[in-house]
């Protein structure tokens, strides 16, 4: 899990730190580096996977711009000093802090490659304990096996030979696999993805994201669900019971449906909706025209439920197309799936309703206010809830809308 | 640290914002504006005119009914709150207001004199609620004698009767025609943001407090204020 994060010189952000929990809610007014944040993490991890080009970066949801906008462009600031990215993530309930230094290879073209600095070194060390743990037992198994073996000339020679092969053996295996072990301490985070989505992609009639299992803007939905098990299937049925006429879900793998006139076949999707209050038989239709709610709450649950999703993402803007209740009872859904999924998620929102369903007593949900300073540069105030407050009239929602939290423009 | 601050208008709130960042480096974003009209939507503010969400009255109402005040200092968040609340003298004869004028010629001591009394009248609108949290602006006779600071030599500026009128003839003299009439399209908050930016600086502020006494007074329960709530 990322436990924190320091961004330096990217984009709005002169110099910030975010102490991040499982599910982070940000919010602010338009423009104030929102996505900015979630940007910074994507790009962390390109630079970890050392895959800084246009493709990569723009694939994960990172909009582009010419180097010279990528990093800061406030007057006063320094020009060409690196974008800085720190992080600490816990692995077993240790900290492990890694970073990465970023830099363009030219300043004025938007196509321009980056390349990272990165340094793991106390990743290093954590893997160098695994393998002196690892050489304790190599060790120990190669002093009991002597007692099995002769003392002979002869055998013990052959012996030392055959344990010299073995050895070198073990440490190259060895190798190889604490080397994969410090990518799969980072991969969590070169997985990372800011999902944007768009009705036209989730009711498959628009693909452009060729991310798999699912693309970022909602891409392959009914895909992902038709590889979901038979456990993952209920609790996905399960969860999405705060639907009030959700009956079922339907994946239609042979498209016999379209050919029954459900849908006009301009969409490639073969999910369906059963209504719970339609007559039997004719009470199925098609993700090319469900309402729009439903399919942004089954991506969103589906993403949090599937092992095949990425364990660390981000959704931009997750109130789009949702009725206000239907926000509350969607992040309270996905805080609780989050838990037992392992998922980590950093959200954007505009919508309050979003945050009455954050429980901020729970310190695994955190809130989060994306200010603009009087200098223009992008910082993040944690909002936390007083223990036993005196005056606990209004929900969160009118917190916000009443100017308590921050993140309205004053505009008069 | 979050301040709110209840004004009697939107320029007033202008001058305030500029002057918590020279005297206490305050950020804009850490700023909440309570009155005037926060609460209002588009809907009730079609058929309102602006005395009727931008007055002394409103800012008495929200003192006796607390509300507002309550709802600010003691929302259910973990941090630091203040409020400040604005008021100016010129009305302190009015009916409902009636603040004691102290009968003193010096400008000095006829300022302080008049913020106690004033303060005073707002306690007893609040009913005694705790002061620990709140610090008072209290303009004599009007804001705009805080901004003739910027523009005027030597002497107390609380000295002119009428300081809106002053500054609207001073302001000619010091500025440029384009500049007066760029400020005379803006918005009052706008237009009074720009007047007083000179307060946004440390030791601008610091020389102006030392041409109205009341501002001074202001200034210095603010930094005490944020001193003794930080500690």
């Amino acid at each position: 899990m990322l436990k924190s994060l320091r961004i330096q010189n990217f984009k709005s952000i002169v110099d910030d730190t975010i102490e991040l929990g499982r599910i982070n809610v940000f919010i602010g007014e338009n423009g104030c580096g929102k996505s900015n944040i979630l940007e910074a993490v994507a790009v962390l991890g390109s630079a970890f996977e050392n895959s800084l080009n246009v493709e990569n970066l723009y694939s994960k949801g990172v909009r582009i711009a010419k180097p010279e906008l990528m990093r800061n462009s406030f007057a006063g600031q320094p020009k060409r000093t690196p974008i800085g990215l720190d992080c600490t993530i816990t692995i077993s309930h240790a900290n492990y802090a890694v970073s990465s230094q970023i830099r363009p290879t030219e300043d004025k073209s938007v196509f321009a490659e980056w390349y990272s600095s990165n340094d793991f070194s106390s990743l290093f060390q954590l893997v160098d304990e695994e393998e002196r743990r690892f050489r304790q037992i190599l060790e120990h198994v190669t002093t009991s096996s002597d007692s099995y073996i002769p003392p002979t000339e002869n055998k013990r020679s052959q012996k030392r030979n055959q344990e010299q092969i073995a050895t070198k053996s073990f440490e190259r295996i060895l190798r190889m696999m604490l080397r994969d072990r410090t990518a799969e301490y980072i991969s969590f985070i070169n997985s990372f993805l800011i999902y944007n989505l768009s009705t036209k992609a989730l009711r498959g009639i628009y693909s452009e994201s060729k991310k798999t299992p699912v693309g970022i803007n909602g891409e392959n939905l009914d895909v992902l669900i038709s590889t979901f098990t038979s456990t993952e299937i209920d609790l996905l049925k399960e969860s999405i019971g705060f639907i009030s006429w959700f009956n079922d879900i339907v994946i239609d793998a042979d498209d016999i449906l379209k050919f029954e006139g459900h849908k006009l076949g301009k969409s490639i999707s073969t999910l369906y909706f059963k209504d719970k209050y339609m007559k039997r038989g004719n009470n199925i239709f098609s993700a090319e025209n469900a309402n729009e709610g439903i399919l942004h709450i089954l991506f969103y649950l589906s993403l949090f439920i599937s092992d095949r999703t990425p364990e660390f993402f981000a959704i931009d803007n997750i109130e789009t197309a949702l009725n206000p209740q239907l926000c509350r009872e969607l992040i309270k859904k996905l805080s609780e799936l989050s838990r037992t999924s392992t998922k980590q998620a950093l959200i954007t929102t505009h919508n309050p309703a979003i945050l009455d369903g954050l429980n901020l007593n729970d310190d695994d949900q955190r809130l989060f206010v994306v200010y603009r300073t009087d200098e223009g540069h992008t910082k993040t105030r944690r909002i936390k809830a007083k223990i036993n407050p005196d005056n606990n009239h209004y929900k969160l929602s009118e917190l916000w809308m009443r100017g308590h939290l921050g993140g309205l423009p004053n505009t008069f | 640290m979050r301040v709110g601050i209840i004004a009697e208008g939107r320029g007033d709130l202008a001058v305030i914002t500029n002057i918590l960042k020279g005297a206490i480096g305050l950020d804009g974003a850490s700023i909440q504006y309570i009155r005037p009209e926060f609460y209002l939507d588009e809907t009730d503010m079609a058929t309102m005119n602006e005395r009727q969400f931008s007055s002394w009255t409103l800012v008495k109402n929200d003192c006796c009914e607390l509300n507002q005040i309550v709802d600010f200092l003691e929302a259910p968040i973990d941090e630091q709150r203040l409020l400040i609340i604005q008021i100016d003298t010129a009305e302190a004869d009015n009916d409902g207001y009636e603040a004691n004028r102290p009968l003193e010629k010096d400008h000095k001591r006829y300022s302080s004199l008049l913020r106690e009394n004033v303060v005073a009248k707002i306690n007893e609108w609040t009913n005694g609620y705790s002061t620990e949290n709140i610090c008072f602006a209290v303009a004599v006779e009007e804001i705009d004698a805080w901004v003739l600071t910027i523009y005027m030599g030597e002497g107390d500026t609380c000295q002119h009767r009428t300081p809106k009128e002053k500054l609207r003839k001073e302001l000619p003299k010091k500025l440029s025609p384009k500049e007066t009439k760029k400020l005379s399209n803006m918005k009052a908050f706008d237009y009074y943001w720009e007047l007083t930016r000179n307060f946004r600086k440390k030791k601008e502020l610091e020389k102006c407090t030392k041409k109205n006494h009341s501002l001074y007074l202001f200034c210095e329960s603010l930094i005490d204020k944020v001193s003794t709530l930080s500690t």
